[in-house]
């Protein structure tokens, strides 16, 4: 067996050394196991769902490469959807459908002070193995002392989760909503997003 | 005297940072286990290092700026073992030989993206072909042979091929059995199907398509066409590792002649793909710019102790760890062994016509030869030509005339398997403005003045926007492994550090050659009910008639693993019976495409199906890395029994 | 930044009338640019292409050989631009200045065997032979002194290279194939330039060796020619015509002209070059104002929209007849992707 010998370098080395930027894992857009798993149950059973839904919330991002980091799974429905999403997913329901009124922890930055901004919906709350579930009927929402906004309707798109297609509300709606509540850290992040993608959302 | 500059054990080290080490790393780690991959290139990130540079021909297609520099190391070649081995001075235009990717992602950095299952014939090809034919026959018909079965079957892989397709995000739509079951043991069924959808069909793949599911293959049954297999990701997904991946999005610099690397991440690669996962979950180092050199051995030989390494200024690091993955491209995989003294060498005894040893032997190819026998003919379908689609997405495939789909009972010249046919792939699936040979060619009958003057000036006119196709294809019969054809060290040349490059000696086998000459009328069958004109059958080529000189990129083999420890390496290193740590397996299935194309553009392979075969082995190689760490954590045996 | 309205919030998440939002159905460059502001970047930058005259490299004989030897390969005629109009000779001379004259990507080391040499046909056999490096040293069994691996002879000795006739069955046929003593490489292909001298060099004498054969042969220099015997001169490479030495057994490294230096191996190099130069993108300094793409009808980095056609790629992709784009340079993309700065 040879003894490890390293040969004399005799050539000098004159080899192209690119900078690496090893990325840290921040930059990088992963979808914890848990909620990917949590996601395609969902996926699969919402398989035959008549009423339109759609995959919301930083969930509804990072399925289309959005860099956040989502702790919980959003869906955006109208009341017909909850009703039937509560049938198919009954044995995960924890808290019935009911309709919902709160204020989310984050102002609208459009004003020179921050305003409140209330939501309320036809709401359903589910657990899957730990991963929290919230089904939204109508989502309204309200900035400040306006006036109630009408509820959210879309045209979903669609993304495939390890094979099993499923609908996300668009990100040009997410844009255009973040923009109106002078998110715009959020719109960069969809931006950003669109740009590794080759797309232009406005 | 120089220092070695130690580096913390960990448990895993993967050598070279691919497909397959992605795999095993992202695996690895996210089973909690500590992870190192090292690679001699930098890490790649798409959109800073692609997205604004990356549409240039001479630069990236031609120049091959985002691969293995060859100044670093080169290989060299030679047909028979009585000739000096040449080494690749350059790299030439446009076919990129020996092209070896850089950094992570590796090779996958610049392919077409073709990818398609082997079938269950592949598997057992050795064994199939003795109890149809006869036992004597594989001998007959291919000198030397050296043609083994893989270890494991088929239906045993499928489980892994399954895990490879998530991970990468494989848009297809089923290979084309007409049963899909486990009984059909004549082609890839599938446990499910691809992950994803197939990309957009073009006017020749439909016509394709039509005609062939209206015509009787060999087998007595109607052709059953299916998308091609395609590793560019058609939609937004996400694999099982929870990494996000953006579709394709059809800008054309993708394959054709020179390769691209994609700016969008669609085209599957273990940089967007697996070792994501793999830095996220904190238990993954990536180490770049860093050149393996060694592996080092325990005293008593048997059990690999660290992998050594240069770093850009030349110190040597060593790294020590439990297990060693080695996910190094083809020859450097063998080379590190031989240079390492690792497992048995080959060893060819030309007078005996065997050999003896195992790390080197069985090197085949999975291409067309550079001249074959061949078919043509033209349709009257044009279309953009020019960067337009992506380069394996837009065509249709049959799996009829693969394998033992037909007998081959009567046929003369006698081969066995055949070829992976299809059609329609995008025109401008990848630039091409220096065709190679066809755009740059010595005086001949069709161009009496080559590539000068105004006559051939007239033919480049508009070329990239055609009102018809010329359709064909030189199709190749599995090329066999044989004693003959193998890889060792070159007494020669050296790398950058003063080590010997890798040689190989390789020629095509006759198989591949015989097999075209009954190919060619199937496929010309097929043209004629298409409705082509001019279908013509070109001259027969006949083995050893045209020698190899072409042979970087679709080589396979070299290191296989088998249940014959004088064959495979079982016995390379006895830690790992039964699983493997290999890139490749020698045995191949032959695979054609023929796709549409301006002249003699007939582009289409389907070489990188190798790499799809290989897929299912890291998985292996995954799942025996884990159950080596048990062992050794639980019992401190520091062997794994099969 | 204007800040949106109360009512312009309200519109916000109304009902989409008809019409899917599918972002997937938007492909265009990465981000947007002031079209007039495009416009001028577009006119700046074709006055400053239109500048470039000078040669970084090439001497004044070579560029006035160079010169008629493109425009024989591409010649300007009914057609269309031919090399002239697209600056070919300014991309050789960038390429033979840089990375590509340098041979930077090339492995160059030595032993230089040239290819394609035939078996020996004297009796008995004359080997090449040539001895192995020092890097097998480290091989060496100590004890017994044999190598690893053992096929092969790296103990020091000169190795024999004699090619071979060997005899193979296959199917009931015997093949018997004649090998040389190094593999047969197309002209062209990566193993078949085995020069000891860095591409410039081979130009320059290439370059010199054509002049001195069109002198020799053709009874002046390459320019003074008529276009007939130009093409012929450059047919004459390629088939490997001129011998430029009177020595009929020139010494091995012997490359002051076409006696070891294969002429087709600089007929190859000439002609890929040039057509190179009329096809590449406009950055490497030939394909002048695109003219090369607007002959062939390649689109360069025009994607379908970038001049605002309006098309989509996923169109194009499978479209049965073709559609002619105006072509866009990798330059023009990176003002168009950095909105014009």
């Amino acid at each position: 067996m040879p003894v490890l010998i390293v040969p004399d370098k005799s050539k000098s080395l004159n080899i192209p050394v690119f900078q690496s930027r090893i990325p840290k894992p921040e930059e990088l857009v992963v979808l914890d196991k848990p909620l990917l798993e949590a996601t395609l149950e969902v996926g699969n059973l919402l398989k035959d769902c008549q009423a339109k839904w759609a995959f919301a919330g930083d969930i509804g991002e990072i399925l289309n490469g959005v860099n956040v980091r989502p702790d919980h799974l959003t869906i955006l429905t109208n009341v017909a959807g909850c009703e039937e999403i509560s049938k198919k997913l009954e044995a995960f329901q924890v808290e019935a459908s009911k309709q919902v009124e709160n204020q989310i922890n984050r102002s609208a930055e459009i004003e020179p002070k921050p305003l409140p901004i209330m939501i309320k919906s036809y709401t359903s709350r589910f657990d899957l193995n730990g991963q929290r579930l919230n089904v939204h009927g109508d989502l309204r929402i309200r900035v400040g002392d306006w006036d109630w906004g009408d509820p959210l309707d879309y045209e979903p798109e669609y993304v495939y989760v390890i094979g099993v297609k499923v609908p996300v509300v668009p990100l040009e709606l997410k844009t255009r909503l973040y923009r109106g509540l002078g998110w715009y850290d959020r719109v960069a992040k969809i931006h950003a997003a669109m740009a590794r993608r080759h797309h232009k959302i406005v | 005297m120089s220092t070695v500059i130690q580096e913390n054990p960990v448990d895993v080290v993967c050598l070279g940072v691919g497909f397959m080490s992605g795999v095993v790393a992202t695996e690895l780690a996210l089973a909690g286990n500590s992870v190192v991959g090292i690679t001699k290139g930098p890490y790649w990130d798409y959109v800073n290092d692609y997205s604004t540079t990356k549409y240039d021909e001479w630069g990236v297609g031609l120049g091959r700026k985002y691969d293995s520099p060859l100044p670093l190391q080169s290989t060299t070649i030679r047909n028979n073992i009585n000739q000096f081995a040449l080494p690749v001075r350059r790299y030439t235009m446009p076919i990129q030989y020996h092209a070896l990717g850089h950094g992570v992602g590796g090779a996958a950095q610049h392919y077409g993206g073709g990818m398609g299952r082997f079938g269950p014939w592949a598997y057992e090809m050795a064994s199939r072909t003795a109890s149809a034919y006869g036992s004597g026959f594989l001998a007959s018909i291919n000198p030397q042979d050296d043609t083994h079965d893989w270890p494991l079957t088929y239906a045993e892989y499928e489980p892994y091929y399954v895990e490879w397709e998530k991970a990468h995000g494989i848009c297809g739509n089923y290979n084309g059995s007409p049963t899909n079951s486990p009984s059909d043991i004549n082609y890839p069924w599938m446990s499910r199907n691809y992950p994803l959808p197939p990309h957009p069909m073009t006017p020749l793949g439909q016509l394709f398509q039509s005609t062939v599911q209206g015509m009787t293959a060999p087998n007595g049954q109607k052709y059953n066409p299916f998308p091609t297999v395609s590793a560019l990701s058609s939609q937004p997904y996400t694999n099982q590792y929870g990494v996000t991946v953006n579709p394709c999005v059809y800008e054309g610099y993708c394959a054709g002649l020179c390769d691209y690397a994609c700016e969008t991440g669609a085209k599957a690669n273990a940089a967007y793909r697996t070792i994501p996962a793999a830095i996220n979950s904190g238990n993954f180092t990536l180490v770049t710019n860093a050149y393996i050199f060694r592996l080092e051995l325990s005293p008593s030989g048997n059990q690999v102790v660290a992998a050594h390494y240069y770093d850009a200024q030349g110190n040597d690091h060593r790294q020590p760890g439990k297990v060693f993955f080695n996910g190094m491209w083809g020859y450097n995989m063998i080379r590190l062994m031989l240079l390492s003294g690792l497992g048995t060498p080959y060893v060819y005894n030309s007078g005996a016509g065997t050999g003896s040893g195992v790390v080197g032997r069985g090197l085949t190819n999975g291409y067309t030869p550079y001249r074959g026998t061949s078919v043509s003919g033209t349709v009257n379908i044009g279309g953009n030509s020019y960067p337009a689609g992506n380069g394996s997405g837009g065509g249709v495939s049959v799996f009829d005339l693969m394998d033992d789909n037909f007998s081959h009972s009567s046929i003369s010249p006698p081969f066995i398997g055949g070829g992976l046919f299809g059609a329609g792939g995008y025109l401008g699936g990848g630039p091409g403005n220096i065709t190679f040979a066809g755009g740059v060619s010595a005086p001949n009958t069709l161009n009496p003045n080559g590539a000068m003057g105004s006559a051939f000036k007239a033919t480049q006119q508009n070329k990239y926007l055609p009102t018809k196709q010329s359709v064909g294809a030189t199709p190749f019969a599995p090329d066999l492994p044989t004693f003959m054809n193998y890889i060792d060290l070159d007494p020669h040349y050296t790398d950058a550090y003063g080590d010997p490059v890798s040689r190989l000696t390789y020629d095509w086998t006759p198989n591949t050659y015989n097999g075209a000459t009954y190919l060619v009328n199937q496929i010309k069958a097929i043209l004629t009910q298409m409705g082509a004109t001019n279908v013509t059958v070109g001259a027969t080529v006949a083995p050893y008639s045209a020698h190899n000189d072409w042979w970087g990129h679709h080589l396979r083999g070299g290191l296989r693993i088998g249940t014959d420890p004088n064959a495979g390496t079982a016995t390379a290193w006895a830690a790992l019976s039964g699983y493997n740590q290999l890139y490749y397996n020698s045995n191949t299935a032959g695979v054609n495409y023929f796709a549409a194309g301006e002249i003699t553009n007939t582009t289409g392979n389907n070489a990188t199906a190798g790499t799809h075969a290989a897929g299912p082995q890291s998985y292996r190689a995954a799942e025996g890395i884990k159950k080596y760490l048990a062992n050794v954590a639980t019992s401190g045996v520091n062997y794994l029994a099969s | 930044m204007s800040k949106t309205t109360r009512r312009e919030f309200l519109k916000i998440g109304l009902a989409a009338a008809g019409g899917a939002l599918a972002a997937s159905g938007l492909e265009i460059p990465l981000f947007g640019g002031n079209t007039s502001s495009l416009q001028n970047q577009i006119t700046n930058l074709n006055k400053h292409i239109s500048t470039v005259t000078g040669f970084l490299t090439l001497s004044i004989p070579e560029q006035q050989l160079l010169e008629p030897v493109v425009e024989t390969i591409i010649p300007s005629d009914s057609t269309g631009p031919g090399a002239k109009e697209a600056g070919v000779i300014y991309f050789i001379d960038r390429q033979l200045a840089s990375d590509y004259g340098q041979s930077g990507n090339m492995f160059m080391d030595a032993p230089h065997i040239p290819p394609n040499i035939p078996a020996s046909s004297t009796t008995p056999p004359t080997p090449l032979t040539v001895k192995p490096s020092s890097a097998w040293a480290f091989l060496q069994n100590k004890e017994t002194g044999a190598y690893l691996p053992a096929g092969g002879m790296g103990n020091g000795a000169a190795i024999p290279y004699l090619g071979a006739s060997p005899t193979y069955t296959a199917g009931g046929t015997n093949y018997t194939v004649k090998y040389g003593i190094t593999a047969s490489p197309r002209v062209g292909s990566g193993i078949n330039l085995q020069y000891p001298v860095n591409m410039r060099e081979f130009w320059r004498i290439s370059l010199a060796a054509l002049q001195a054969y069109s002198n020799k042969y053709y009874s002046g220099n390459f320019q003074s020619l008529s276009s007939a015997n130009q093409l012929q001169v450059i047919k004459d490479l390629w088939s490997n015509a001129p011998k430029t030495k009177t020595n009929p057994s020139p010494p091995a490294d012997d490359l002051t002209g076409f006696s070891n230096i294969q002429a087709s191996d600089f007929a190859y190099e000439l002609t890929f070059m040039t057509w190179a130069g009329f096809t590449m993108d406009p950055i490497y300094g030939g394909n002048k104002d695109m003219v090369g793409w607007d002959y062939t009808g390649f689109n360069g980095v025009n994607f379908g929209n970038f001049y605002g056609e309006g098309l989509s790629q996923k169109t194009l992709m499978v479209a049965s007849s073709p559609t002619k784009l105006k072509p866009a340079s990798l330059a023009q993309y990176q003002q168009q992707a950095t909105g014009g700065t």
